[in-house]
């Protein structure tokens, strides 16, 4: 649980973005600031911008306008954008693991050719992360060869691989079967419990009331309210987002 | 309904073969008159190439016979391996064709893939250079358009697909650059090229490159034909891996960049090597078309495999035995386009990404 | 922390965008002086080839451009359509070397075609030693050099057929020997022969647009359109064996036949291979389904498998076509007068190697593009035919 003291110095701080897909604005001023150890879920209705915004801070999107500041730097050139890349570690809706490489390569990579650590030490380390995530004893096989929740799970632990200070999670369980969303959920969840910060976009509404220190709500491409869960599920503010949970709690 | 405690029996081999070939009437008519118009050809090729053949090089004896005159081989076989290659030092070529072959298949094998293999080439090429050209150890200085035969059809495909296929990647990387005037360059040049025969290609190595360059420069005749088919495979390379770059999904390099990997480590780590994996068959048969479009050279009077066909077909007393002569050549194509036909079967199900 | 919803309209304003404006403008800073940089490097190089040619082309006393075309040839072309004697210009012996490439690469392409849907049908069939044979040829003949096929059909022909003072002959109309082959030809007068011309053409057009049975319509096309060139010509010039060879009728030379059997098969089996990988590429649910209907192999072959598989077929059919055109310039190995042949001996003889190269890459090129836009219509209908 994140101190006051942390709140003080957030850790990210979106300011003012600004995206257009041609005509399509994407994002439209969007602001938020996440404090050192805090869990953010962000939800939202397909389209609303969600997947764009925590793509825009670690710049797999550029954006138009708006400043995004991580860790008292400000990602303005390419420099600052791998600079600060190197401290925010993404998993992905399709995992995206490399087909190429075996289980425990996939998570060695980063390590060894961006931090240059040596291989016995980054090996050693990505056992103990794949053992964190419950996989080790797939370390070996070829991604091919597991199922969307393993996969997922390796991701997860190549992000961690790279000992972000923030982990951007782009709806995590939306490509995995039913019966493989609990396995996910419950890494990440151990994952809060260590005291990562984590920004996660995501339908898992459960996870988000379980989870959450604050809950954003986006709609064509705008914040539209941020919330502690409670009061978020129980009162939320705008009327959008009560027709939006009543659309998706009912079930 | 009889229960069924026990799987069926698997049949056996000549059972299955029996109940595909004569399931039903129709199937057992087409296969009978199959068989028989198998071994009716069957019988003739035997009594053609083995009962009723000559393997005496003797032009009267091959006359008497009524089969296969394997002797044409004896008298011609030297001839269309080596071509005219100085007969006293033959020896060369084919001490250089065994170290490149050793070498070739000594790199194939995956654990040597990387500098290693391609230092082992590359000395293979030098060494067969060297023996070949000779005026160094002692040996006899050979000029290079007496290099025929076998080991060049070896040395022009080798060269070609060895610098065609660097030559290549850096091509289709080209057309999928950011620069428009690196694209531009690059799709005019493939374009080019793969709208072209071959055969032009080679009359323009033959007769305007010598214009284009400064007199000073006696490019030899063969170091221009082996440029224009190393350009030449190189475009179709391109292509290729043009294709094999545009199947990559573009989460691989969002998950590269998040990782923070720079652009060349994206490149050779993430992008290359899945590109190259799902371009391993394609660049097989693109191989395959490689050495079978060496011979192509004969048409200017470079006398590689083909070339030395057409050489040994000028005698006219052993032209009757033309079948003969033209059925080791096509072995020796057919064996070269098989083995890297299975090779790259072999590559496909060991680096298959699934 | 709400962000209040303010105006969009910020963005593209002076003040809102440097953060954008200085991403572009890093972009831009790196990647002009690059292009610059080989922009200049091709333009210099460019320079330095022309500038090479120049000297050498002096000290050759060669004078470079297109004028020898207008010049007379002073060659003799064996064989073609275009009206060609020795005293033709350059520029009429190339058009002749061209109608030669196609007289030669069209029949190829038909007959390859027709021998592709044969093995590749073949290689799927479930006659196991059918495909096993189907599957033996393609393979034998993509792993031999097309030229060393076009040679032995050259050199087959010429050893095997009888010499010309003994040729076969059918009726007294068609003589085949060594020398080619040559059967009675009708004698049309120039009206005459345009009249047939386009009446073939009009009646083969007229069947493509029959609804539906635009197979059948146009092999009746076919039937009426030789029954016409069969009888409507008063007058037939037929060949006549004599002392010294054949004479009179039309013919075809020996060169012209190895080189469309050798195309034809090398093609053949690559078409093969297409159609087969298209036939495969049809989801098996689609034969499943024909099955429960009660449909024959042949009916669901003919009316499900072959129409859906067009779809994959037509774009590497495009590049067989363009391959088999490309292929036709081994021609001259075996001595027939196609573009590339009539190019080099007009190379040898002027000494215009970059004009004369130049040419015979403008008619591939041209070609090419006439293929291209061709096939293009053709696969935006098979395409079509999926919705």
């Amino acid at each position: 649980m994140p101190s006051n003291e942390s709140k003080a110095t957030p850790l990210l701080t979106i300011d003012g973005l600004h995206k257009w897909f041609g005509a399509f604005h994407a994002l439209d001023d969007c602001s938020l600031s996440v404090g050192r150890g805090e869990k953010i879920v962000i939800c939202g209705p397909s389209g609303s911008g969600k997947s764009t915004l925590i793509r825009c801070i670690n710049r797999i999107e550029s954006y138009d306008a708006g400043s995004i500041v991580f860790n008292d730097v400000t990602i303005d050139d390419s420099r600052s954008a791998t600079q600060a890349r190197k401290g925010i570690g993404m998993v992905f809706q399709q995992f995206n693991l490399f087909p190429h490489l075996s289980v425990l390569d996939n998570v060695i990579l980063a390590p060894t050719l961006v931090k240059k650590e040596s291989h016995q030490v980054a090996r050693e380390q990505a056992m103990k992360l794949l053992e964190r995530v419950r996989i080790a004893d797939q370390k070996d096989k070829m991604p091919g060869q597991l199922s969307g929740g393993q996969q997922q799970r390796v991701a997860i632990a190549r992000a961690l691989a790279m000992r972000p200070q923030l982990l951007l999670f782009d709806e995590p369980t939306s490509a995995l079967d039913p019966e493989m969303v609990g396995e996910v959920l419950d890494t990440m969840q151990d994952l809060a419990r260590d005291g990562m910060t984590m920004i996660v976009v995501t339908h898992e509404m459960g996870f988000a009331r379980q989870v959450a220190d604050r809950v954003v709500f986006m709609e064509a491409g705008r914040i539209l309210e941020i919330q502690p869960p409670k009061i978020f599920f129980d009162q939320p503010q705008s009327e959008r987002t009560r027709a939006f949970l009543s659309k998706i709690l009912t079930h | 309904m009889a229960e069924m405690l026990h799987p069926p029996m698997p049949m056996s081999m000549p059972r299955r073969l029996w109940t595909t070939l004569f399931s039903d009437a129709g199937t057992a008519l087409v296969s009978m008159l199959i068989l028989a118009l198998m071994v009716y050809a069957g019988v003739n090729a035997l009594r053609w190439g083995v009962f009723e053949s000559e393997t005496l090089g003797d032009v009267t004896a091959c006359r008497a016979a009524g089969g296969a005159c394997w002797g044409a081989l004896v008298e011609k076989g030297r001839l269309i391996l080596l071509g005219r290659y100085p007969s006293t030092e033959q020896w060369r070529p084919i001490a250089g064709t065994l170290i490149l072959l050793v070498c070739l298949g000594i790199s194939a094998l995956p654990q040597n893939f990387g500098r290693r293999g391609v230092v082992l080439v590359a000395f293979a090429l030098v060494c067969f250079g060297v023996l070949l050209r000779g005026g160094v150890f002692g040996l006899t200085p050979v000029d290079t358009d007496l290099w025929s035969g076998l080991p060049l059809t070896l040395l022009l495909s080798v060269v070609a697909c060895l610098f065609g296929m660097p030559i290549g990647i850096l091509i289709a990387l080209a057309r999928r650059s950011k620069l428009p005037v690196l694209r531009w360059l690059a799709t005019g040049y493939v374009e080019l090229v793969r709208g072209l025969p071959l055969i032009t290609l080679l009359f323009f190595g033959a007769f305007v490159l010598p214009i284009l360059l400064p007199p000073a420069w006696r490019l030899d005749p063969m170091l221009r034909i082996a440029v224009c088919v190393v350009l030449f495979a190189a475009a179709y390379q391109a292509e290729v891996v043009r294709a094999g770059l545009q199947a990559i999904p573009a989460g691989q390099l969002e998950a590269a960049h998040a990782l923070s990997l720079s652009k060349w480590q994206t490149l050779t780590r993430i992008v290359l090597p899945q590109a190259l994996r799902t371009t391993i068959p394609p660049t097989a048969s693109l191989l395959i078309g490689t050495v079978k479009d060496t011979s192509l050279v004969a048409i200017v009077n470079v006398y590689d495999l083909t070339g030395t066909l057409r050489l040994a077909q000028g005698d006219a007393q052993w032209r009757p035995y033309f079948p003969e002569m033209y059925l080791m050549v096509s072995a020796i194509y057919l064996a070269i386009g098989l083995s890297i036909a299975s090779y790259g079967r072999y590559l496909e199900r060991r680096y298959a990404l699934k | 922390m709400m962000s209040d919803v303010e105006m969009p309209s910020i963005v593209g304003t002076a003040g809102a965008v440097p953060a954008f404006k200085r991403q572009r403008t890093a972009y831009r800073a790196r990647s002009v002086p690059l292009q610059v940089l080989v922009v200049v490097l091709t333009v210099l190089f460019a320079g330095w080839i022309i500038h090479n040619a120049a000297n050498n082309l002096a000290a050759r006393h060669i004078a470079s451009g297109f004028g020898f075309l207008t010049d007379a040839a002073g060659f003799a072309i064996s064989e073609g359509f275009v009206p060609y004697d020795a005293q033709s210009s350059y520029l009429v012996a190339f058009a002749a070397g061209a109608a030669n490439t196609l007289r030669a690469a069209v029949p190829a392409i038909i007959v390859a075609s027709l021998i592709g849907l044969t093995l590749g049908v073949a290689q799927i069939s479930r006659h196991a030693l059918l495909r096993l044979i189907a599957k033996s040829v393609v393979d034998l003949l993509r792993n031999i050099p097309l030229l060393v096929q076009l040679l032995v059909w050259y050199i087959a022909l010429l050893e095997f057929l009888p010499r010309v003072d003994s040729a076969y002959s059918w009726a007294g109309v068609i003589y085949l020997s060594n020398g080619g082959l040559a059967f009675a030809a009708p004698v049309l007068d120039g009206p005459h022969r345009i009249g047939l011309v386009v009446a073939t053409i009009a009646l083969f057009v007229g069947a493509l647009f029959v609804p539906r049975h635009r197979l059948k319509a146009s092999a009746a096309a076919a039937a009426v359109s030789a029954a016409i060139w069969l009888f409507i010509p008063s007058q037939w010039d037929v060949p006549q064996a004599g002392f010294f060879g054949i004479s009179g009728g039309a013919s075809i030379s020996v060169e012209w036949l190895s080189l469309v059997a050798a195309l034809s098969l090398y093609s053949g089996v690559y078409c093969a291979e297409i159609v087969r990988a298209g036939l495969m590429a049809v989801r098996r649910g689609q034969w499943e389904a024909a099955h429960a209907l009660n449909l024959t192999r042949g009916q669901t072959l003919r009316k499900i498998i072959i129409p859906q598989s067009l779809r994959v077929i037509v774009p590497p059919y495009t590049s067989l076509v363009m391959n088999t055109l490309k292929n036709s310039s081994l021609a001259v190995a075996v001595g027939y007068p196609d573009i590339v042949s009539i190019g080099t001996t007009s190379l040898n003889q002027t000494g215009q190697a970059i004009e004369c190269i130049a040419v015979i890459a403008a008619v591939y090129l041209s070609l090419n593009i006439i293929t291209a836009s061709i096939m293009g219509v053709i696969n935006r209908r098979a395409q079509l035919r999926e919705r």
